[in-house]
């Protein structure tokens, strides 16, 4: 063995050091072009990518080169007469290409500084970079050896070896997508590149042994091996199918039987009135934001706009974002089209009328789990949409009409509050868009016109504060369970959703009834299951007393909740459930306070010229009285930050989100 | 154990639907024998070498070489048996000592003082490389490695069609000196007869996938004979006589070459032609070779 | 060794071999005592197989021409050059029968292969 490894490394010396020369060469050029130009900013990064990308697959036709030229040098049957197991001469040939793919691709790391594709850091980051550059070498590495046993070319086969892939990859699919649910992030292209190394390495040695000594034809070879790792994996698909099925049904017996109700939501909207036509005036105005939406989709801006994630950006007419860079004639484009589209002005006629967001409506269509994210989504476009008009409309000067658009912003975001409320379960609490609204104020010209409509939005603010909710659904236990299974069935849906970014809806589609769809049934299973014996807790656990509240601190409702679910103590979870909406009340009173404060600091600027030092002098001629803090008990702090302000309801405690505006304007 | 060196039962082998190389053929190789194997291009020779080799997977049928199969045991096989084929492709970028290092970690037994007397015999040192010799020179190499590894049995495929009459002559001198030695087998295959007339007790002949023949050279040389007549008249239109492979006649002179000769046939043909003179005369192999398969 | 084989002739090859040193001993060229080349030696140089040498060779000493020596090699015997002349004879015996039968086979009768013979004889003195 000691003779056959001698062999293939003596007889690839040049290769492995031109392979090094070259490695050097890049390091050198790296190294003088760097200092030559170090104003050029992605010049280091091409340089980090050639050398952990690049390079490694690069080497990777080195290590093929090792099987192919015994075919091409025939030597082959003259290695093949020696007394010596084919198998060994296989896995001594792959595994001492391997060995010098791997020595070259750490060569080729360690003279590469990754900082330049922004991923310095931990040893962590470190480490999965090494192992993600690793697999994608080794990967091709795989894939050209076992092309090169079909066709027995060296070129062809790093030409072709491509074309490999996709088959196996859909052969492997079941695979992949088991292995995608099961592991963690980091360990699922390692895993997968492994399976797919596996296999590769499996059938090279299966196309060796067959094409070679049974002199059995290469393509049949293929086709046989083909053929039996899609029976293997789709069988396995097959059963993963079947298993999750009847543990989702057997799943689905146990919670009936422990009293889980599937029909609840239908239960539930009878108990809501509907207002006349409410559902179908909504569904006209998203009707009508989709058609605004295709019509900015075809005009040039959309051409200009380039690559996909800024388009993303601009669809939502997110014009706002930091992530965007826009020059000034693309901005003034989109905003022109904001200001003054006649479809857009449709849309927003519509709106102001209001019919189509009495509250009920929308929570009507909400109470069904799937609708919960749709109507959020689509509410939460038609805000930013608005956002955007009042951005523009305010760059253009058009005051009064930027006014008037926010007060058609103001009125849908109490139903987008409302619409939270199924994040009642999630830890990471609830954002303001009251905040995003304060920008558009501020960002109006200051103009002395726009006094008056300051102080009408600041009347109308207050009538946002005592809109009533339906939280007495929410103060039973049961509801919460069930709010808690639908919750995370919805967020696991939604996980699977955000993948499909880039995907068409129909294969989309596709891809999660067919392919995923075992595993959304697994999860929807574990739920029902926990949400089943939280059942079964609650109906036992009649005589346990809740605790006290305040035991846990000023905030009490995050500390207990975890604690309580951890437990999977649900009795409490109705104390726990109002102290959340108590809260959640009290945020929202807390936004719409700063919103009005800002409106009246706005009016004091246009009056006086500039921000207030202290902002007790409001009182009396612009706002009556300055707002309680409702979190702290205290005032508001504010202070003058630069240009702008800063205003917040608590400005110590900023770990989990104290409502506060910071502006530099 | 029995005594032969290669033993097969009715092997066959068949290339795609329709060509069968191999057409189920029992091949018996005597220990201590040498073996000449001939027949035509194309007529199954190598293929049934590779398959002995367990370079090539049968269809079917049995070989056993040295006591071990050849499909099952290929690794045995090979281990004891030195080979050289022809128009071997070895790895041009060694040297000579270099190949016979790599070739020498293969086997448990070796030889190095024949390696060196080989060596000396040939004219060859052990820093030349392989791209720069000579096709004779190449081809001496090759024995070189089959011959000091100490086999039992020594199969060659053709190894001297394409060399000179000078190392041609110490090829054969090589083959001849182990064989002196121990116990060996040489198994033969070759188109130059004449060169290995001399040193074959054994002969095989193949012709179009079939084992014609497979027995000691002067069994052959008794069972297949040429016989002359001269006739005073005319020479018979027809001459029929059994196992007849071959007529030529010129002038009054008819020449029969039979098989499965006895002394009853000379009689009966005596008898029935009425030949002056007749006269027996013993074939060489090579022209009982074209006589059979021309 | 000066040994000439034909392989058309249809003669065994042992047998030319077994001819041939006799022959050498009857014409002088190997005398008792010389030592003829190892099996192993002749096979080389006449490209033979060494068993058929090492026949001729049995031969050979199953006809007391050669002595075989344990571990020192084979040697002409001297119980072969006694018998020289006897076999000498046998073998121009064995040509003239050779030499009539040709003669047959051209038709000649006995008549006038004797009368060929005298004239040849007379030509040299015999």
């Amino acid at each position: 063995m000691k003779a056959l490894i001698w062999k293939e490394l003596r007889e690839y010396r040049m290769f492995l050091v031109a392979a090094v020369l070259l490695l050097i060469l890049v390091k050198a050029a790296s190294i003088i072009l760097l200092n030559a130009y170090p104003l050029h900013k992605d010049l280091g990064m091409y340089f980090a990518v050639t050398g952990w990308t690049v390079l490694p697959i690069f080497f990777s036709f080195i290590g093929s080169i090792i099987f192919t030229s015994e075919f091409s040098q025939n030597t082959k049957s003259f290695l093949l007469t020696k007394p010596c197991e084919t198998a060994k001469i296989f896995f001594v040939k792959y595994f001492t290409g391997f060995g010098l793919l791997i020595a070259l691709d750490i060569l080729s790391f360690v003279l590469t500084d990754p900082s330049e594709m922004g991923k310095k850091g931990t040893f962590r980051d470190y480490a999965i970079l090494v192992t993600y550059a690793g697999s994608l070498s080794v990967l091709s590495y795989s894939y050209i050896i076992f092309v090169s046993l079909i066709t027995r070319q060296t070129l062809a086969s790093i030409f072709l070896a491509p074309l490999i892939v996709v088959p196996e990859l859909v052969c492997l699919c079941p695979f992949m997508v088991c292995i995608y649910y099961y592991c963690r992030w980091e360990l699922v292209m390692p895993l997968i590149s492994l399976l797919l190394i596996s296999t590769n390495l499996a059938l090279s040695y299966l196309a060796w042994q067959r094409a070679l000594v049974k002199d059995i034809k290469p393509w049949k070879v293929l086709a046989r091996a083909g053929a039996i790792i899609l029976v293997i994996a789709w069988s396995f698909h097959l059963i993963i199918s079947i298993q999750s099925q009847l543990q989702l049904s057997s799943a689905k017996a146990k919670a009936e039987k422990a009293g889980f109700d599937f029909n609840i939501l239908d239960k539930l909207c009878e108990r809501i009135p509907d207002e006349e036509n409410a559902a179908a005036n909504f569904r006209e105005a998203e009707r009508k934001l989709d058609v605004i939406k295709a019509k900015y989709d075809s005009s040039d801006m959309a051409r200009e706009a380039g690559n996909s994630s800024v388009w993303k950006e601009l669809r939502n007419f997110n014009i706002q974002t930091d992530t965007i860079k826009l020059t000034k004639e693309q901005r003034a484009k989109i905003v022109k089209f904001l200001a003054e589209d006649k479809e857009i002005m449709n849309l927003c006629n519509f709106i102001k009328k209001g019919t189509a967001l009495k509250k009920y409506s929308v929570w009507n269509d909400a109470v069904k789990f799937n609708a919960f994210y749709e109507s959020h989504k689509n509410l939460k476009n038609l805000l930013m949409f608005t956002e955007c008009r009042i951005s523009a409309l305010s760059e253009e000067g058009r005051v009064e009409e930027a006014l008037e658009a926010m007060n058609v912003g103001l009125k849908m975001i109490p139903d987008l509050v409302r619409l939270r409320v199924y994040y009642i379960t999630s830890s990471y609490g609830y954002s303001s868009d009251y905040s995003n609204m304060v920008r558009c104020l501020l960002n109006v010209p200051e103009d002395p016109k726009m006094i008056p409509y300051l102080k009408d939005l600041m009347l109308k603010a207050d009538d946002f504060k005592n809109l009533d909710y339906i939280e007495n659904w929410f103060t039973g236990s049961v509801p919460m369970i069930y709010i808690q299974y639908y919750q995370e069935m919805m967020d696991a849906r939604l996980l699977q959703e955000r993948a499909y970014v880039g995907f068409d809806p129909k294969s989309a589609r596709l891809y999660t009834n067919f392919i995923v769809s075992p595993y959304l049934k697994k999860d929807a299973t574990s739920y029902l299951l926990k949400s089943t014996s939280l059942m079964k807790d609650f109906k036992n656990s009649a005589e346990i007393k809740p605790p006290d509240p305040t035991a846990f601190g000023e905030y009490p409702v995050f500390g207990l909740k975890e604690k309580i679910l951890m437990n999977n103590v649900f009795i409490y979870a109705t104390d726990v459930f109002r102290y959340e909406l108590a809260y959640r009340n009290d945020l929202k009173n807390t936004d719409i306070d700063l919103f009005k404060l800002s409106a009246a600091l706005k009016i004091f600027k246009i009056q006086n010229g500039e921000y207030p030092d202290k902002i007790e002098q409001l009182v009396p001629d612009i706002i009556p009285e300055i707002p309680g803090n409702l979190f702290s008990k205290k005032r508001m702090v504010y202070c003058r930050v630069g240009d702008g302000f800063g205003i917040s309801s608590d400005m110590q405690k900023s770990w989990y989100r104290s409502e506060g505006i910071y502006l530099d304007r | 154990m029995n005594d032969f060196a290669i033993s097969t039962t009715a092997l066959k082998k068949k290339y795609g639907w329709k060509k069968e190389a191999v057409k189920g053929i029992d091949l018996q190789v005597p220990k201590g024998s040498v073996y000449v194997f001939l027949g035509r291009n194309g007529a199954g020779k190598t293929t049934t070498i590779k398959m002995l080799m367990g370079l090539l997977a049968r269809d079917s049928g049995k070989t056993e070489v040295l006591g071990f199969d050849s499909e099952k045991d290929p690794v045995s096989v090979r281990s004891r048996v030195g080979f050289v084929a022809e128009n071997q492709k070895m790895y041009d970028w060694m040297t000579i000592g270099e190949l016979i290092w790599f070739n020498k970690s293969f086997y448990q037994t070796w030889d190095d003082k024949l390696v060196d007397s080989l060596l000396s015999r040939f004219k060859l040192t052990k820093d030349l490389k392989l791209k720069n010799l000579s096709r004779g020179m190449y081809a001496q190499v090759a024995l070189i490695l089959a011959l000091c590894q100490d086999p039992e049995l020594v199969i060659l495929d053709d190894p001297i069609s394409g060399l000179d009459p000078v190392v041609r002559r110490e090829f054969m001198e090589s083959i001849i000196e182990i064989l002196h030695e121990k116990e060996r087998t040489i198994f033969f295959s070759t188109h130059i007869v004449n060169e290995v007339e001399k040193l074959a007790d054994h002969v095989g002949i193949m012709h179009e996938g079939n084992l014609l023949v497979s027995m000691p050279v002067e069994e052959l040389k008794n069972n297949v004979k040429k016989i002359r007549m001269i006739f005073d008249d005319k020479i018979p239109d027809d001459i029929a006589v059994a196992g007849l492979l071959k007529k030529e006649s010129s002038g009054h002179e008819v020449s029969v070459i039979v098989k499965d000769f006895k002394k009853e046939i000379l009689k009966d043909i005596a008898d029935r032609y009425k030949p002056k003179t007749s006269e027996i005369q013993t074939l060489t192999i090579e022209d009982i070779f074209v006589a059979m398969v021309g | 060794m000066n040994i000439k084989l034909n392989t058309e002739s249809g003669v065994p090859i042992y047998l030319q071999i077994i001819e041939q040193i006799k022959n050498m001993v009857l014409c002088g060229a190997m005398k008792a005592g010389d030592q003829l080349p190892s099996v192993r030696d002749l096979a080389v140089e006449l490209r033979i197989n060494p068993n058929t040498v090492a026949r001729a060779y049995r031969e050979l000493q199953h006809e007391e021409v050669i002595d075989s020596r344990w571990g020192e090699g084979n040697f002409i015997s001297d119980k072969f050059s006694g018998s020289a002349t006897l076999e000498k004879k046998k073998i121009i015996r064995e040509s003239l029968k050779n030499l009539i039968g040709q003669a047959e086979n051209y038709g000649l009768t006995k008549t006038e292969i004797k009368k060929i013979l005298s004239e040849f004889f007379t030509e040299h003195d015999l």
